[in-house]
């Protein structure tokens, strides 16, 4: 558990300079606004790309993570009853949504299908993102369904994803890094996506490089999910985050921590 | 086993990047909350808080101190 959402002042009852009357408006307005628009996410990449493992990793959700082939092939808008996990507001029910096409890429009859459904759904959501797998060299099918879900790439956010395992593997359980050597590849990987994705959408985009099963610049990857997210509708986000840096720290080195994040 | 000095340089510096990220997700949620608040007709809520130099932001949804 992070020690960042240990914070016994925010579960107080009253909440100082608010009355209980307005720590009611604001929740009733909260309710109201995010169950007739739940918060929702759409996630596009190639079948085992890890993408519900990802959403899973931030939000603790319990999505499907198929590791040999797609659980379905169904494209599945998946809603996921949840709690505001901080605050006074905390345990407030709220719904997350999650878009995805789990089988996108594995066969070539059903991918129209899917594009479409995507078409259709990610105008409804807060924020897309568009992974790849870091030793998946050929990317030709994702650049091929960037075309076609053109009039989104505004507000996608490209991320690597599965870092851990780029060559030559030997990654350090001890500090939970990259090696040097890998540190380096992955960063190659970084530019040659960015270079491809760029072909495609008309500029150079940010690509996040991370580990979902090992925690590795989740925080970055979150950072631009929030920063592509609607202005007033971030902050749900926050509230439903369920993992922090620290929770991937080894025990041994929890003393190399930013002074002020023990603070919390 | 114990780590060499670059490997606790490495650490360091991955840690202080997941955290900057971390506490920079939290300065775009609040004002992005601020924003929401007026949105849905609480305005007055909004101006309050601003008066209380986000105590109340923080207490609210237990955001952390920035």
């Amino acid at each position: 558990m992070s020690v960042l959402r240990r914070n016994p002042a925010a579960d107080r009852k009253s909440t100082e300079g608010l009355t209980e009357h307005e720590i009611q408006l604001v929740k009733d307005a909260f309710r109201s606004d995010f169950g007739r628009r739940p918060p929702t996410i759409g996630v596009i990449g190639v079948s085992g790309t890890g993408k519900s493992s990802t959403i899973n990793a931030m939000f603790k959700t319990t999505l499907k993570v198929g590791h040999t082939r797609a659980c379905t092939k169904e494209f599945l808008a998946t809603d996921m009853e949840m709690k505001i996990l901080k605050g006074p507001a905390k345990d407030e029910p709220v719904n997350l949504v999650v878009v995805d096409a789990p089988g996108l890429g594995e066969d070539i009859s059903k991918d129209p299908s899917y594009l479409e459904q995507y078409q259709e759904r990610l105008p409804d959501c807060d924020i897309i993102l568009w992974i790849m797998a870091a030793r998946n060299r050929a990317v030709s099918l994702d650049q091929q369904y960037l075309r076609q879900l053109g009039r989104f790439h505004e507000r996608m956010v490209f991320a690597v994803n599965q870092v851990d395992i780029v060559h030559p593997m030997d990654w350090s359980e001890s500090t939970n890094l990259p090696s040097m050597e890998m540190e380096d590849n992955i960063l190659d990987i970084v530019r040659d996506r960015a270079q491809k994705i760029g072909e495609i959408i008309g500029r150079k985009p940010l690509v996040t490089p991370f580990s979902a099963a090992r925690g590795y610049n989740l925080e970055a990857l979150f950072h631009a999910l929030i920063a592509s997210a609607p202005e007033t509708r971030k902050f749900v986000f926050d509230l439903l985050k369920d993992f922090s840096y620290e929770d991937f720290v080894p025990v041994e080195l929890t003393h190399l921590i930013p002074a002020h994040a023990k603070e919390q | 086993m114990s780590l060499t000095e670059e490997e606790v340089a490495r650490v360091r510096r991955q840690l202080e990047r997941e955290d900057y990220y971390q506490r920079a997700a939290v300065k775009k949620n609040q004002s992005g909350f601020m924003r929401w608040l007026g949105d849905v007709g609480l305005t007055f809520i909004a101006q309050k808080i601003m008066g209380l130099l986000w105590s109340a932001v923080k207490a609210l949804f237990g955001l952390s101190a920035l």
